[in-house]
C-alpha cells in the first residue's frame, strides 16, 4: 500500500531547507515531529575538503527509501514522513539529507528516524565522492551492506 | 536484432569503465545468462573493473540479489547495475 499524501521520498539537485521538510509531515494529530539533518564535513583525517559530489541510482534509491518506509510503518505507528537526499555537488556545510516523521507521541518518530538514517546507509544506492585540494576519493559508508 | 540487456556502472565502477551504461548482447539463441557468465564477460571487457566487482553488489531491475550467481539468471530486457559500496546520508 503506498501513501501518496502521507510519505514523501525525494533525490534532488536542490538545495533542502529544513523547514519545508517539517511542513510536509506536520499534522494536527501529531504530537511530535522527529528530524534528522545530515550535513558535508569539511575534513576527512586531517584533510581539507573542497566539496562532496553524490551520484545516485535515483529510481531505486527512491524504491528503496519508500520499501524503508514501508517497513517502518510496520514497526512504528507513524503520521507522515518524509525522505530527501540531495545529488550532484554539495558544498561543504550544506545539507545533504533530511529525513522527517511525525507521530502522535515522540517515542515512534525518535525511534523511526534513526532506524531510517542507519538503513538509508547501509541500502540507498547513493554515492559520496569526497574532494580534496589534491585529488578525490569515492566514500564508503561502514554500514554499506556488503558482499558476502 | 540480438537481445540485450542494460548494464549500469556507478561510482567507481563508472571511473573503471569510463561509461555510465552500455547495452551487452546475450549469446545467440540463448534466452538468457547467469550473472556469473555475465560476471566473468564484463571482468574480460573492463580488466579495471575487476577489483571493483570483488566488493559490489548486484541490482537486476532495481532489486539487490544474493550471491549465488551461477543460478541467477539475466534476460532480455534486463536492467543490471553494479552497486559499488555505497555511502549516501
Amino acid at each position: 500500500m503506498s501513501n501518496f499524501d502521507k510519505d514523501f521520498v525525494k533525490l534532488t539537485s536542490e538545495n533542502l531547507i529544513l523547514q519545508d521538510i517539517i511542513n510536509l509531515v506536520k499534522d494536527d494529530g501529531a504530537g511530535a515531529i522527529t528530524t534528522f539533518n545530515g550535513t558535508t564535513r569539511n575534513t576527512f583525517k586531517g584533510k581539507t575538503v573542497i566539496q562532496l559530489e553524490y551520484e545516485s541510482y535515483s529510481p531505486m534509491a527512491e524504491k528503496v527509501l519508500s520499501d524503508l518506509i514501508h517497513e517502518a510503518r510496520t514497526k512504528w505507528e507513524l503520521t507522515k514522513t518524509a525522505i530527501y537526499h540531495r545529488t550532484g555537488i554539495v558544498p561543504v556545510g550544506e545539507t545533504s539529507v533530511i529525513i522527517a516523521v511525525s507521530s502522535v507521541h515522540r517515542q515512534e518518530s525518535l525511534h523511526a528516524v534513526e532506524w531510517l538514517i542507519n538503513q538509508l546507509k547501509e541500502k540507498a544506492p547513493i554515492w559520496k565522492k569526497e574532494v580534496y585540494s589534491d585529488g578525490s576519493v569515492w566514500k564508503e559508508n561502514a554500514e554499506s551492506r556488503q558482499k558476502v | 536484432m540480438s537481445k540485450e540487456i542494460t548494464i549500469l556502472y556507478f561510482a567507481t565502477a563508472r571511473d573503471a569503465t569510463n561509461v555510465s551504461s552500455e547495452k551487452i548482447s546475450l549469446p545467440s539463441q540463448s534466452m538468457s545468462m547467469s550473472l556469473k557468465d555475465l560476471t566473468d564477460l564484463l571482468k574480460k571487457r573492463h580488466e579495471k573493473l575487476v577489483p571493483v566487482l570483488e566488493t559490489s553488489l548486484y541490482a537486476i531491475n532495481m532489486e539487490y540479489v544474493e550471491c549465488d550467481y551461477q543460478s541467477i539468471l539475466v534476460k532480455e530486457g534486463d536492467e543490471v547495475a553494479i552497486i559499488p559500496p555505497v555511502s549516501g546520508g
